[in-house]
């Protein structure tokens, strides 16, 4: 009678359970039960950091649904607030995670995470080791008993994210002129900041939010002979601090050069050329580099090669400076995740195939690219926590949501927009973070209107 | 008549179109194409047919494109326009440009590939020429042309595809594609020119076949031809095939006559039509009677003659035929093939008795400027008064868009260069595009060219070539 009873109201189970899964479900159950059991073996060393290094299903469930619990696991801990729970989970394929151990060395307590089926059911098993020597501190062993529907409903859901996406939030829409084809901020005192726009001859400069986008202060660039004219103009507007002074670095697809200009309260001026398109300027052993590629001459991606070229020595030198490489593997796009004090900790890049990958700190590869297509061809970093990408759609666009902020990648959500992302870069307004997105869309006479939008961060984010 | 097999070659490259809407997903660079043309002399500009006129636009860039629906189009110039009370033309040249081989393209180049092409024995350089009075560089990038008359539409005229941009060097290519290797007589393989003006082409690369091998993914065949795996595009083109008498003082009647019906009766030929109007018998309002003679009389006349009969290169597969037909009546004449790029300056130092020559015309062109056109261009400034007098009066009747008076004109004209052995037609070929069905979209300009940049591949690879 029970089964039966049970049948009849399947539809409204699966309903239920599709909509509150994360309250209702065995896995969330599991999950809440075995973080509670791990949080009271460790509570007692609140500074202590603890991470996951080690991730296997052995169970039946599928790598979605070992991820879900995965996931709900380290929302638990993290809840608690009684351990500092590092995320080095960049991916969890064949029953299997992998992390990023760049920072192996910080970790206190090391988890090795199983689950197995049991004869009831479901089976988590976890055990916890001091980094230092690996030694034994502890076992968890927890069952659960899931039921046929619950699995079912799970095998519902695909890739869902965490819940409702209120992560992003559109705050301001600008129609730009349609050459404009790069974008960055740079903050000023208070709330006041720039917006770089990059034309094929000129730089644009806005101030504050609100500006007309139609006026700004042009600066006229001379890109250095020959031109390697492009069907699509690309680049990359990179803002930085040398020492006290501030620098801009601008590259396209149609030169082999990027423009540096140091800025001044009475404008640009211009200092050097490099044989690069700069991406970032980061850290390294102590040593402050700008970081480039190469674009394959008019075209849309980056040769493999990444040139670091030593700031210091460059802007004393003021020439056409020797820069050390390494190769990657082409790609559409690359940003860096920095630390607080703007040390390098990961890099991700989207390859020419739009498969996701990651490297550390020592630049090689930790993830190799996702076996399918992740994501589009744009990335960037906000408040060194987030990673934003577009979406693989060949229609209308959408904005990726990740966290990355101990190095791992942990998949948010997704927020749809109209149009085409044409490209990324993080932004603050009124000390509220969020991501810029230049969109090309298309209007009804066949043509293109470029929008620039402000996408503020969730307030719980920011 | 229908063939399974195409008969002519080629339409060169097209381009895969970039994305209007670049973004997440990108458009796709690599990969290659495969064509199918006739072999050229060189690779200077010589249009002498269609697929001349197809290869020349992948290696050389055009002042300016015609498109019928979108009108007029330059990746040199960032800036032109005509001033109609100074009766100037300014040009500026987007800067930073470079040929093939990384030289810079400035405005002396402009001036130096205007002047190449106002020189050639062409209608349309002729009718500029005409009315350029001046022309001035002014720095780099900036050219300044003063005309005599008043010319509106001087732009539309500036979008013929001879004008090209040239340099100094022969290595100074300005198209899409640079030349390669050339295996002669087999295929000439077409690398990307990273300084193309108008972008980087998405494909890396255009191999130019010169003989079947396999089916091309562009070639030109005769119209009516239909595959399942291509799509057939009317070039809105049409070649005519004249024999023509230079030295027309020194060339009898009946010697013309003759060797006109010798030559109007080839058999054996592929994709060439029978032609016995000047232009095409589709719009020629104007019916006319050409004399011929029987074999027997064109032996008689011609058994002992020992001319020769100049071939202009770009119709030598004529060659076969003609001879074949020449031993057939047993008639000892001799074929010599001229350069299409020597043509002019051959026949204008040297004794040219008989030529045969083909010349490409736009359906849409007018009735009156085809003629005026073909006498032009095939007299090689060699003119009776009155043949001069009629076209000249038929050239101002075009100007004046009377149409009547030249109707009227028109016969005249058409009756003295036929009845006068002038001109006469011999054969026509008419051409359809044949791209394959996931090359889209298909977009022609004036010149029946196919526009690069907006065809693309449907799928997301392009296939490597």
């Amino acid at each position: 009678m029970g089964k039966r009873f049970l049948i009849l109201l399947f539809p409204f189970l699966l309903l239920g359970l599709v909509t509150q899964l994360c309250s209702q479900s065995i896995l969330s159950h599991l999950a809440e039960k075995s973080a509670k059991e791990l949080v009271s073996r460790l509570g007692s060393d609140p500074l202590a950091i603890t991470a996951t290094i080690e991730f296997i299903n052995f169970s039946h469930l599928s790598d979605i649904q070992a991820l879900t619990f995965y996931q709900l696991f380290a929302l638990q801990i993290e809840k608690t607030n009684r351990v500092v729970y590092r995320d080095l989970m960049v991916h969890f394929a064949s029953g299997r995670g992998r992390f990023n151990l760049t920072e192996r060395h910080a970790i206190r307590y090391e988890l090795h995470l199983i689950l197995i089926d049991s004869p009831t059911g479901l089976g988590f098993g976890a055990t916890i080791r001091l980094a230092d020597d690996l030694s034994l501190l502890d076992y968890i062993y927890l069952t659960a008993q899931l039921e046929p529907y619950e699995l079912f409903a799970l095998s519902q859901l695909q890739q869902q994210p965490m819940g409702e996406n209120t992560f992003l939030k559109k705050k301001d829409s600008y129609r730009l002129d349609g050459a404009v084809f790069a974008i960055s901020q740079e903050n000023g005192a208070g709330d006041a900041f720039e917006l770089f726009a990059l034309t094929p001859d000129h730089l644009i400069i806005w101030q504050t939010p609100g500006s007309d986008s139609g006026s700004g202060q042009r600066v006229k660039l001379n890109w250095p002979f020959p031109k390697l004219p492009s069907i699509q103009n690309e680049g990359r507007i990179i803002s930085f601090h040398q020492g006290e002074e501030r620098f801009l670095a601008l590259g396209c697809n149609f030169n082999k050069n990027s423009l540096i200009y140091k800025k001044n309260p009475q404008g640009l001026t211009f200092v050097m050329t490099v044989p690069f398109v700069a991406l970032e300027k980061i850290i390294m052993g102590g040593n402050d580099y700008l970081i480039g590629a190469n674009y394959y001459p008019g075209t849309n991606r980056f040769s493999p090669e990444i040139n670091f070229l030593q700031l210091d020595k460059a802007l004393s030198q003021g020439q056409q400076p020797k820069t050390s490489r390494r190769t990657l593997e082409p790609f559409y796009d690359l940003k860096f995740l920095l630390d607080e004090k703007d040390q390098f900790k990961a890099f991700f890049w989207v390859d020419e195939k739009y498969r996701l990958a990651i490297g550390g700190g020592e630049f090689t590869p930790i993830l190799p690219p996702t076996a399918q297509p992740a994501c589009g061809a744009n990335l960037t970093c906000i408040n060194k926590q987030w990673l934003i990408t577009s979406g693989i759609d060949d229609l209308d666009d959408s904005l990726m949501i990740y966290e990355v902020k101990d190095g791992g990648l942990r998949f948010i959500g997704t927020q749809n927009i109209e149009g085409k992302v044409y490209a990324l870069t993080p932004g603050n307004i009124e000390k509220r973070s969020g991501v810029w997105v230049l969109r090309h869309v298309k209007d009804k006479q066949g043509g293109t209107i470029n929008w620039l939008d402000f996408w503020e961060l969730a307030h719980a984010e920011n | 008549m229908l063939k399974t097999k195409p008969v002519c070659l080629i339409l060169a490259l097209l381009l895969i179109g970039p994305l209007l809407l670049c973004g997440a997903v990108k458009m796709k660079y690599g990969g290659g194409l495969r064509v199918r043309f006739f072999e050229p002399d060189s690779l200077n500009m010589s249009p002498s047919n269609y697929s001349n006129l197809l290869l020349y636009s992948l290696i050389y860039e055009n002042f300016f494109y015609n498109f019928p629906d979108k009108g007029l189009k330059s990746n040199l110039f960032k800036r032109y326009y005509y001033d109609e009370t100074s009766r100037t033309l300014t040009l500026d040249l987007y800067e930073g440009l470079a040929f093939s081989n990384g030289k810079p393209i400035l405005a002396r180049h402009v001036k130096t590939s205007l002047t190449s092409f106002l020189n050639r024995v062409l209608y349309r350089s002729r009718k500029i020429a005409g009315f350029v009075k001046t022309m001035i560089v002014k720095g780099d990038y900036s050219i300044e042309i003063t005309l005599t008359s008043n010319q509106p539409n001087i732009f539309y005229d500036l979008s013929a595809p001879e004008l090209i941009m040239t340099g100094d060097e022969e290595a100074a290519f300005s198209g899409p594609f640079l030349p390669g290797n050339w295996e002669k007589g087999v295929k000439l393989n077409l690398i990307v020119n990273p300084y193309y003006a108008g972008g980087r082409h998405p494909l890396d690369s255009v191999t130019a076949l010169f003989r079947d091998d396999g089916l091309a993914d562009i070639f030109l065949a005769e119209t009516g031809l239909t595959l399942e795996s291509h799509k057939s595009i009317p070039s809105g083109l049409y070649q005519n095939v004249y024999i023509t008498f230079p030295e027309l003082d020194k060339a009898g009647q009946n010697n013309r006559i003759a060797l006109y019906s010798l030559c109007h009766t080839l058999t054996g030929l592929n994709g060439f039509l029978p032609l016995n109007v000047l232009t095409s018998p589709q719009e020629s309002p104007l019916s006319l009677s050409i004399d011929t003679f029987s074999d027997r009389r064109i032996i008689s006349l011609l058994r002992n003659s020992k001319q020769i009969i100049y071939l202009s290169s770009s119709l030598q597969t004529l060659e076969t035929s003609l001879n074949q037909r020449f031993q057939s009546l047993q008639i000892p004449l001799e074929i010599r093939v001229i350069s299409d790029n020597e043509l002019n300056g051959y026949v204008q130092n040297n004794p040219v008795p008989v030529l045969i020559q083909g010349k490409l015309f736009r359906s849409d062109t007018p009735i009156p400027e085809k003629i005026a056109m073909l006498v032009r261009e095939f007299r090689y400034g060699k003119f009776d008064e009155e043949l001069l007098g009629l076209i000249n009066q038929l050239e101002e009747l075009i100007k004046l868009k009377n149409e009547d008076l030249q109707m009227a004109t028109l016969g005249k004209v058409m009756e003295k260069v036929i009845a006068g052995g002038v001109i006469l037609p011999l054969y026509q070929q008419r051409f359809s595009l044949m791209i394959r069905n996931d090359l889209n979209p298909v977009l022609i300009d004036g010149y029946g060219r196919i526009s690069w940049s907006e065809l693309r591949y449907e799928k997301k690879d392009p296939p490597q070539s």
